[in-house]
């Protein structure tokens, strides 16, 4: 979902920076890689598999699986959890960040719904006893930065907070694991 | 210099050796974001570039350009693109980084 650009809060940061293009959409832009993630309705659309046209593999990795228990590692701006919340009314909604400082902004700038929970930790380094029925990891934009040796770590570090029949789910390595 | 008629011997050794013609298409007015999820959302590619590759899109390597002569290199980024100009889903993203308008990598929208 797309959340109401006037609701974001322009911001200019240590680590990165969030302002309106010229046509008013806001964006979340990252100093040291110039990355950028936009406020765009898509976005959450396409990686929950919620278009018909999407690419096959988003769609057909939700076709017929159900959550409502989920862990999202990464944040930005928040418009996975946002979705999650508004549209699927999930019962869990929890979000695992490593930088401080996005954390500290999305709570100032106050646009998330507070049923979201957000926590700082590396996912590589994070552990709880808390259950999923999906995690979701959306941390990097190209496929090469993560390896499947560090795909297989965090498959073999997070199966047991998946419940079963649940998913760990890494759109962009195009992994969808059923527990 | 203008050239004379009649040719003198030393007007075909001031030729251009490296001219090369520029191919252009079209791109988003802008960066875009995770290109695995760019293939999927429609945008106005009306804002046309160059680039010296040799098909009639760019691809890993070739330079990007915002005219079709001089150094005027598109910035790093990523970018929607297709040959044409249209309102859609691209046919590629492409990876411009080191700032001097190369790509560095490409993801190609059209499923096998």
């Amino acid at each position: 979902m797309k959340i109401l650009d006037s609701t974001i809060q322009d911001y200019t940061g240590t680590n990165f920076s969030v302002y309106k293009r010229e046509e008013g959409e806001t964006i979340i832009k990252y100093n040291t890689s110039g990355d950028i993630i936009e406020n765009n309705e898509m976005y959450s659309k396409v990686m929950l598999g919620k278009c018909e046209t999407c690419n096959p593999f988003f769609k057909n990795s939700f076709n017929g699986f159900s959550y409502d228990t989920v862990l999202i590692v990464g944040l930005g701006l928040g418009l996975v959890p946002q979705e999650l919340s508004e549209v699927n009314k999930c019962s869990k909604i929890d979000v695992l960040e490593i930088d401080q400082e996005i954390i500290d902004y999305n709570i100032s700038s106050g646009h998330l719904n507070s049923d979201i929970n957000l926590i700082q930790g590396d996912i590589y380094n994070y552990t709880t006893t808390e259950t999923y029925d999906l995690i979701i990891i959306d941390t990097i934009w190209y496929e090469h930065e993560m390896t499947d040796e560090d795909y297989g770590l965090l498959e073999s570090r997070l199966l047991p907070n998946i419940n079963t029949g649940g998913a760990l789910y890494v759109p962009i390595k195009n992994k969808f694991l059923v527990k | 210099m203008p050239i004379a008629y009649p040719y003198k011997f030393s007007d075909w050794y001031g030729y251009d050796k490296d001219c090369t013609t520029r191919t252009s298409a079209f791109r988003y007015n802008g960066t875009v974001g995770k290109p695995a999820f760019e293939c999927d959302i429609s945008r106005a590619i009306t804002t046309q570039f160059w680039h010296n590759g040799s098909l009639s899109l760019p691809g890993n390597g070739d330079t990007c350009y915002t005219s079709a002569a001089g150094n005027n290199y598109l910035g790093n980024g990523n970018y929607s693109i297709a040959g044409t100009s249209y309102t859609g889903t691209p046919f590629s993203v492409i990876t411009i980084s080191g700032g001097s308008g190369v790509i560095s990598a490409t993801y190609s929208c059209i499923i096998p």
